[in-house]
């Protein structure tokens, strides 16, 4: 029941008609990711990053001019083919990239504004795992994970 | 909700944006991450945490009386709304309990909340510490000696209208209930009254009779000597349909009758009404009215036309505008600025904005339509497309000049708590397939 609403309020906030056009803000810049969004098309409260990524590899822009500042293929850069989910800690600057739901599947943070791996992880996914504080504690990685600095 | 990921294991992540939450489903269970903080949120709170507005603050701290006041829910079946609340206090410094007790009542919630598990409802249901009482308002109202717990008084009170069938419907606050001083005035409209209750005692002061229990009377104003009731308005209105498994949220007008009835504070006798005042206000308020507010001593309302501003002792108004006049339709709502010169009129059309003292206009903005106004940051900017319930562009207003920045369109349909622009308003970012464009909304 929960699942069926769940997508029952994406549908609802995805559907809709067309209306006449607006004249358009000012546009500051146009840019593109080098990847297809499929999973992931959004930008923290500031502005200042926009962020994109698929399973095979994401991309983020700078706000102000709309840049490249990272970009990768997963498997280029951690040796992983895919991650099938991505969630994007704003405050603590971390995005987390899961290779899929599996217990022991591949966990890789990242810091989001270089695309640099901070640690990666193969513990099994529980209550308090995404906390900003378990995110950034030095410790984490001697629990399981393997911190790079 | 920006982003879900599941898979048929049961896995599931959610961003939940419109709460800043981050859902993680798990066979451990439920999880749910304040984005702001990282720190996972109790459960038990979410339901509050996602309905603010409703739910109001679970958490209460009183400096005076060196306590933390709590309130919970327990959990409850499927489309249930039966509930244990629960209100505890701590001592602030030690933090050990001082007292807690619960006690069994309805707690309505949004529709598709409740086809939820408990942990994710969102109950309407509040508590307040007014002096040395704490109120407990969910469908009926309980009153507590804040500094022992022992129950003080309680009555029957009904917070929203529901109808059942195959197209379920629900209007949440339909009757206002405001605490001030020494006095609870709750609107029974099950028993037609409008009731004021000693807070500490629960004893019935006065009962004034509203014209019928199809009045839906959402704002009571206390004014020195002066309780304001607005009947009718514009409310949140939710239906279920049964057969095709959808829901449709939207805001309309609801009302037996609409307009503003005074009544004296002290003993509940009417001191004016808008339904018997057609000749000095040489208008009726018509089948629609904004929110009453009160300012200085005037209260401010508009009915279907008319913007009324009525003296707040007598009822006479200091001055009538008619709002057609400006050709952006029916008003649907009134606000005032923050320093109090303007007032702005959100009509079908677009917004107008007036001098507060005279009703002299400002800017009258044409928006082609305004489905709902909303801020960020310093920006303001107005829904417009076709339907409210699936909104796909907004424009831009300078509310000092009424100027239209511009505007800003998408192919699907936006969140209402979560446009796609910067916490601050000052950019908007629009997204294509691969293609990014960032707007500026200042130039």
């Amino acid at each position: 029941m929960f699942r069926q609403l769940s997508t029952m309020w994406l549908l609802l906030v995805l559907v809709g008609t067309s209306v006449a056009a607006q004249v358009p803000f000012p546009t500051l810049w146009k840019s593109s990711f080098d990847v297809s969004p499929d999973k992931q098309k959004r930008f923290n409260s500031t502005a200042t990053l926009v962020f994109g990524a698929n399973e095979d590899g994401a991309c983020m822009l700078r706000g102000s001019d709309g840049k490249s500042i990272w970009s990768y293929s997963f498997k280029d850069k951690f040796g992983v083919g895919s991650f099938e989910y991505q969630t994007w800690n704003e405050r603590a600057g971390v995005i987390l990239f899961m290779e899929d739901a599996d217990d022991a599947s591949t966990k890789v943070y990242v810091d989001d504004r270089t695309g640099a791996e901070l640690w990666r992880s193969n513990r099994i996914v529980r209550f308090g795992e995404y906390s900003l504080d378990n995110m950034l504690r030095s410790n984490v990685g001697t629990e399981g994970g393997t911190r790079c600095l | 909700m920006a982003h879900a990921a599941y898979d048929d294991d049961g896995f599931d992540v959610q961003s939940m944006t419109d709460y800043n939450l981050t859902m993680v489903t798990s066979k451990a269970g439920l999880q749910y991450i304040d984005l702001n903080s990282g720190h996972t949120v109790d459960v038990k709170k979410i339901g509050s945490f996602r309905n603010v507005a409703e739910a109001s603050d679970n958490v209460i701290e009183s400096k005076d009386l060196k306590m933390r006041y709590g309130l919970d829910l327990s959990t409850r079946g499927l489309f249930s709304i039966e509930r244990t609340i629960t209100v505890s206090a701590t001592d602030i410094t030690s933090n050990d309990q001082v007292w807690s007790v619960s006690f069994d009542g309805k707690v309505m919630e949004d529709l598709m909340s409740l086809g939820l598990i408990g942990s994710e409802a969102t109950p309407n249901i509040s508590m307040r510490l007014v002096n040395d009482k704490i109120i407990v308002q969910y469908e009926g109202v309980s009153c507590f000696d804040a500094r022992t717990g022992r129950k003080l008084w309680s009555t029957e009170y009904q917070s929203s209208d529901y109808s059942g069938g195959l197209k379920i419907e629900q209007t949440l606050h339909t009757a206002a209930v405001l605490a001030s001083e020494n006095s609870l005035y709750l609107v029974n409209r099950d028993a037609e009254k409008i009731h004021k209750f000693d807070m500490a005692t629960g004893t019935d002061s006065w009962n004034a009779p509203i014209i019928n229990s199809d009045d839906i009377v959402p704002t009571l104003i206390r004014k020195d000597n002066v309780l304001l009731a607005q009947f009718g308005g514009r409310l949140a209105h939710q239906t279920y349909f049964v057969q095709d498994q959808s829901y449709k949220y939207n805001q309309t007008f609801v009302g037996d009758s609409y307009g503003v009835r005074a009544y004296n504070a002290a003993t509940g006798a009417v001191m004016w009404d808008t339904e018997t005042m057609e000749d000095v206000l040489k208008s009726s308020v018509g089948d629609r009215m904004t929110d009453l507010f009160v300012h200085g001593q005037n209260a401010y309302f508009c009915g279907d036309k008319m913007l009324y501003v009525l003296d707040v002792q007598t009822g006479k108004p200091k001055y009538t505008l008619d709002i057609t006049n400006f050709e952006l339709g029916k008003p649907w709502a009134l606000s005032i600025s923050a320093d109090g010169n303007r007032l702005f009129v959100d009509c079908d059309k677009g917004v107008l904005g007036l001098v507060t003292s005279d009703g002299g206009k400002v800017f009258a903005t044409n928006t082609k339509k305004n489905l709902g106004r909303f801020a960020n940051g310093a920006n303001s900017f107005v829904w417009t497309g076709e339907e409210d319930v699936e909104l796909k562009s907004f424009v831009g207003i300078d509310m000092i000049s009424g100027t239209i920045k511009g505007g800003y369109e998408s192919d699907g349909a936006m969140s209402a708590s979560e446009p796609p622009m910067s916490k601050n308003g000052d950019y908007v970012v629009g997204f294509d397939d691969k293609n990014v464009v960032m707007y500026k909304v200042n130039k």
